[in-house]
């Protein structure tokens, strides 16, 4: 017995260190030689939960669904970019909306697509079981679109009352192939979801939960050719060990995420830094079916108490982000630097406090703990609220869990930090986060949700910028929500990779047939 | 022998069947309606009626008392139905196999490296008892249970991946490297990291029971009769102090699963501890269930099997040995 | 071997002496937190992530906290976490422990069998997920600590029971019709007391380090409240740029328990030379 056993050890350990040998030698140098010359990889925090972009609808999943999927167009603030639409046509009214396919599009598995596909995917969203339809391309203002096949290539959406932004909103379409899920539109547990379903320029190698989602060149892309063979996400969480893994060359690309992380890349020879406003609003915001609120003084208490330099100076740093005065982001269409954010006055806060019974309050404050700056946004709120008498409890919740837990309708909670993206439209994010779409527990007077409206009815840019103006005006008297900061987005690439100026989108690359190695 | 394993076989039961219902109530008892998980906003933008909230109800097993339900859960556990992931909506029990590999490849490869390093050490401390070798062998193994594994493991990737770049920082694989040299390469840290703690418990353990053999008459005696102490020490002394290492490895198996999880967190190693922390910050308590309740039984056949390869490896052993040792 | 001698045998120990001088300053410190001129939560951006300096002695943190006085304030929380799941894990381990040991029959058979589930279930995973669903403060955590580590302590205290139900003086106690209660009390429990030490000892170098893993994953003491853990927890972000915020916390935890893992050990073999295990 004893000998067997021990034989057996023995065998074990010799196997183990010869493998462990082997794997030393063979390793070093073959893999970085083809690494980094025509792969891109990737850190990210977690892999997708789906590879169906409707229904990873979280930054981090869009992320890394850009190469894979593609939308039917982009509208930047000067430019409509085509990606799988060729056109799309408003009519007179402002109702029908005819919008056209490239002739030449295909899925990943080769087959072609059409306007059938749209339509599902537009039946898709319109199934509510789904949970998905965020972007709610189906409604306008609650009431249903109709999506009507015109011929193979051409669908007409004709809404039933005029919305501005559906022009953009329907460019951000995802699109999902109807045979790969046998035209049923109960997607949301399909086995599909986790297999190629896109039609970006890279299509799907290898995807594995928790560890890396491997994308190749698609040789039958419709735009130009892709140059990179693979684009690789690879599951590295924390943020040091991205680190680690970037000055080791493992990874290619580093989202920086802070101010010490800029100034040290900055340093490292071959690396190229690139910063883009990320279009992003990290804000504050009161849980408004709390009774701590019940008196508005005692949200005037806190906004009053924060000093905004201050939280932006020590959480983002130099780099990182500045100081926010809107609730539209400085990348918005209709960001308008003149509004007036809110101002430190302790005296008048404190006295607030009192009156309002906040005042030697406990508080509890929610953050996403895998969004940058957001501890450290919230022990500064907590530091700076003890001026007031108000004690803060925080609780960090990590990005699965966050949303589940702060977009309720309890009351167990006050505030929360959370962050939207604000590019381009102000009608699709801005006005879902404030409006009850998303964030359902933030108290908008009905007059900002009518200018949301108005804005939303009214075709003419000058118009649409005066009434934005004062629904950014409004929302800051209401302390609606307390914009902290815009953040800058900030990565760094070997300096061999070219083509990473010309986008200037978040999440990046908005087309990676751009990108190129040196 | 047989009668040993029938009643240890029994027991085991009994112990599952308790974690089970505490498994069980921890979701039970917890505040909140489960419901809300699937039907809130981030999950859904779309208002459910009263009907659909009670067929959802329904589908996902939350009608009727505690027992039913229970009885419910545990059967459709037995019978492989998991349930479904409240996160991604896919198969809890797909998901858990899927990671299962690399989590108990991870404790095995652990386990393996702390047996063989124990061995000598502790052999090596324990005959040349209060000597500098031993000092510094007792001194290590003593950190070694000091040491908390989370940061040794972060001081690890520091030296060894940042500074001297021998071993990659995290993750299990290189992307499109499907070699295994390259699994053992991500490897190699983890493992280390993983196996300090139970290697300094088998050392001081083995060192005490060495240093027990060595004080037996038999010992003396043959030492007093002229026979090298090297012979004795490899014909009678070795025999006596491994096998209880079997029970050891039993009973550091508990201390291996938690620590494997602390581990896979640090080294972003994709197992059971990382599904399982994003499945507690998610309440995701169908995840949770499921992988409590695979923990409990790894951990359980590992007891077993070596309380029962101990028996095996010396029929001195039965039930006796249980009273004594309390 | 009486108690005098017991001294005698532990102070000429190099090594307790040392272990001992180590705790008891590491309690003063903790004790003696307030002296320091920095208010360990305070924040002060102008002077973040700065290295070490007269000023700073072990530099600051990201939002410009002082890291000698926070690691100082955190020996606090680790202590009384350490110490206070200690207690309980004692008193509930040594009742248990007792009676089952001194009862026998089927209530021995059951607590032990209880004792045997909770040895049976991976503790931390259990701790975390019960963790998502109670308060996150000091009392839960040190509740769930003891929840978990009161068995050990039963073990060994009702094996010890054991040994001590046969010694003569119980036996002439119980013939003379002394309550089992008062038997318990007065005769069983202060003999157990060398036992109770040594687990008392390790108990809180157990405490100690699985409160810093608990803090470390994310579900020890709250915010801005620092432990050990949780300010390793924080620290790992930095690692790279500001390594000595690490290193801090990390040397306290592994001193600490080493000292009390130390301790423990030569108690033991001092209190009862047989037991080396």
């Amino acid at each position: 017995m004893k000998r067997k056993f021990m034989s057996l050890l023995l065998c074990a350990a010799v196997t183990a260190t010869l493998i462990a040998g082997c794997g030393k030698s063979s390793n070093g140098g073959k893999e970085t030689d083809t690494k980094e010359s025509d792969s891109l990889v990737m850190p990210v925090s977690a892999t997708v939960t789906s590879l169906n972009g409707n229904l990873e609808t979280m930054a981090e999943g869009a992320f890394q669904l850009a190469p894979y999927q593609d939308e039917l167009y982009y509208v930047d603030q000067d430019e409509t970019r085509w990606y799988l639409a060729e056109s799309c046509e408003i009519s007179e009214d402002g109702l029908v909306y005819t919008m056209k396919l490239k002739d030449n599009l295909k899925w990943h598995d080769g087959e072609a697509i059409t306007a059938d596909d749209v339509i599902f995917t537009f039946n898709c969203n319109l199934n509510t079981n789904n949970g998905a339809g965020f972007s709610n391309v189906v409604f306008v203002d609650e009431q249903e679109v109709k999506a009507e096949k015109v011929d193979e290539l051409t669908v007409a959406f004709t809404l039933p009352e005029v919305s501005a932004s559906y022009y953009s909103l329907l460019g951000n379409l995802i699109l999902i192939p109807e045979h790969a899920f046998d035209g049923n539109t109960d997607i949301k547990s399909a086995e599909a979801n986790l297999t190629d379903i896109g039609s970006g320029p890279y299509k799907l190698v290898e995807f594995k939960d928790g560890e890396s989602l491997v994308l190749e060149k698609f040789e039958d892309y419709y735009g130009s050719e892709p140059q990179i063979d693979k684009i690789i996400f690879k599951v590295i969480s924390d943020p040091s060990a991205q680190e680690v893994a970037f000055k080791n060359g493992e990874i290619n690309f580093l989202a920086a995420s802070s101010d010490d992380v800029v100034k040290s890349v900055n340093e490292t020879d071959g690396v190229a830094l690139h910063t883009l406003a990320e279009g992003r609003v990290k804000y504050l915001a009161w849980n408004k079916y709390c009774a701590t609120w019940n008196n508005r003084d005692a949200v005037k208490a806190v906004f009053m108490a924060l000093n905004q330099e201050e939280i932006v100076k020590g959480a983002y740093g130099d780099y990182m982000g500045k100081t926010a005065n809107s609730i539209f982001s400085n990348r918005n269409t209709f960001y308008d630097e003149s509004i007036k954010g809110y101002e430190q006055n302790l005296d008048e806060a404190k006295s607030l406090a009192q009156s309002s019974g906040l005042a030697g309050k406990t508080i509890i404050l929610h953050y996403n703990t895998d969004r940058g700056y957001m501890e450290a946004t919230a022990l500064l709120i907590q530091e700076q609220l003890k001026a007031i008498d108000v004690n803060v409890e925080i609780q960090g919740i990590d990005a699965n869990g966050f949303f589940d837990v702060v977009f309720t309708d309890q009351d167990d909670y006050e505030l929360y930090l959370n962050e939207y993206a604000a590019i381009g439209d102000p009608d699709n994010v801005v006005a879902g986060m404030l409006d009850g779409t998303w964030g359902i527990n933030v108290d908008t007077p009905q007059e900002i949700l009518d200018l949301f409206q108005k804005g939303r009815q009214t075709t003419d840019v000058e118009e649409r910028a005066a009434i934005y103006k004062e629904l950014q005006q409004k929302a800051a008297e209401a302390y609606l929500v307390y914009p902290i900061a815009y953040p800058n987005y900030c990565f760094a690439t070997s300096d061999t990779l070219e083509g990473t100026e010309d986008l200037s989108t978040t999440p990046v690359f908005e087309d990676y047939t751009k990108l190129s190695f040196k | 022998m047989k009668k040993f394993i029938v009643n240890r076989l029994a027991q085991m039961l009994i112990v599952f069947i308790t974690v089970s219902i505490f498994s069980f109530s921890i979701i039970y008892f917890s505040p909140g309606d489960p419901l809300y998980l699937y039907t809130s906003p981030a999950k859904s933008s779309y208002k459910m009626t009263d009907e659909q909230m009670d067929a959802m109800r329904e589908e996902l097993g939350l009608n009727g008392n505690v027992i039913e339900r229970y009885l419910n859960w545990a059967g459709n556990m037995l019978k492989g139905d998991w349930g479904m992931s409240v996160s991604n909506h896919q198969p809890v029990k797909d998901q858990i196999m899927d990671k299962l590999p690399n989590t108990i490849g991870l404790m095995g490869a652990a386990l393996v490296l702390s047996v063989l390093a124990a061995i000598p050490l502790g052999l090596l401390a324990g005959y040349y008892k209060n000597r500098w070798i031993d000092n510094i062998i007792s001194g290590i193994s003593y950190l070694g249970i000091s040491l908390p594994a989370f940061w040794f493991g972060i001081m690890m990737i520091i030296v060894f991946s940042l500074h001297l770049g021998l071993f990659p920082s995290a993750g299990m694989r290189t992307v499109g490297v499907t070699s295994a040299a390259d699994v053992i390469r991500h490897a190699i840290l983890p493992v280390i990291v993983l196996s300090v703690n139970n290697t300094a418990v088998f050392v001081r353990y083995i060192r005490s029971n060495t240093i027990e053999q060595m004080e037996e008459e038999y010992v003396t005696t043959a030492v007093s009769k002229g026979v090298p102490r090297v012979q004795v020490m490899k014909n009678h002394v070795l025999k006596n102090c491994l096998l209880p290492i079997i029970t050891m490895v039993g009973m550091n198996f508990g201390t291996l699963i938690t620590g494997s999880f602390i581990v896979e967190s640090v080294f972003g190693w994709p197992g059971l501890g990382t599904l399982c922390m994003s499945a507690v910050n998610s309440r995701d308590y169908t995840m949770i269930m499921g992988i409590t309740m695979l923990a409990c039984t790894v951990l359980l056949i590992g007891n077993f099997l070596a309380d029962v390869l101990y028996g095996f490896a010396d029929p001195r052993i039965k039930q006796g040995k249980e009273k004594s040792n309390g | 071997m009486d108690k005098k001698a017991m001294k005698k045998v532990f102070l000429s120990n190099k090594m307790a002496v040392v272990c001992t001088i180590l705790v008891l300053l590491i309690v003063l410190a903790a004790i003696l937190a307030p002296l320091s001129p920095y208010d360990p939560d305070a924040s002060n951006v102008a002077e973040k992530m700065q290295g070490i300096s007269s000023k700073h002695l072990l530099g600051t943190d990201d939002i410009g906290r002082d890291t000698l006085t926070r690691t100082i304030y955190g020996g606090r929380v680790s202590l009384i976490v350490g110490f206070a799941s200690m207690c309980v894990a004692v008193i509930v381990g040594t009742f248990i422990g007792t009676i089952s040991g001194y009862m026998g029959g089927m209530v021995d058979v059951i607590l032990m069998r209880i004792v045997d589930i909770f040895m049976s279930v991976p503790s931390l995973l259990f701790i975390i997920a019960i963790y998502a669903f109670l308060p996150r403060n000091m009392f839960s955590l040190v509740g769930m600590l003891a929840f978990f580590s009161w068995t050990k302590v039963a073990r060994v205290v009702r094996a010890q029971t054991l040994t001590l139900k046969e010694r003569d003086f119980i036996i002439a106690a119980k013939s003379l019709g002394v309550s089992r209660g008062t038997i318990i009390r007065t005769h069983i429990i202060p003999n157990l007391m060398p036992q109770i030490i040594v687990s008392a000892s390790l108990s809180i170098a157990n405490a100690i380090l699985d409160e810093s893993a608990l803090s470390f994953l994310g579900y020890g003491v709250q915010l801005p409240m620092a432990s050990w853990g949780s300010m390793l927890q924080t620290a790992q972000k930095f690692i790279l740029h500001n390594p000595i915020m690490a290193v801090a916390p990390g040397v306290m935890i592994l001193a600490t328990v080493l000292c009390f893992n130390v301790l423990g050990d030569i108690l033991q073999q001092i209190l009862d030379p047989k037991l080396i295990k």
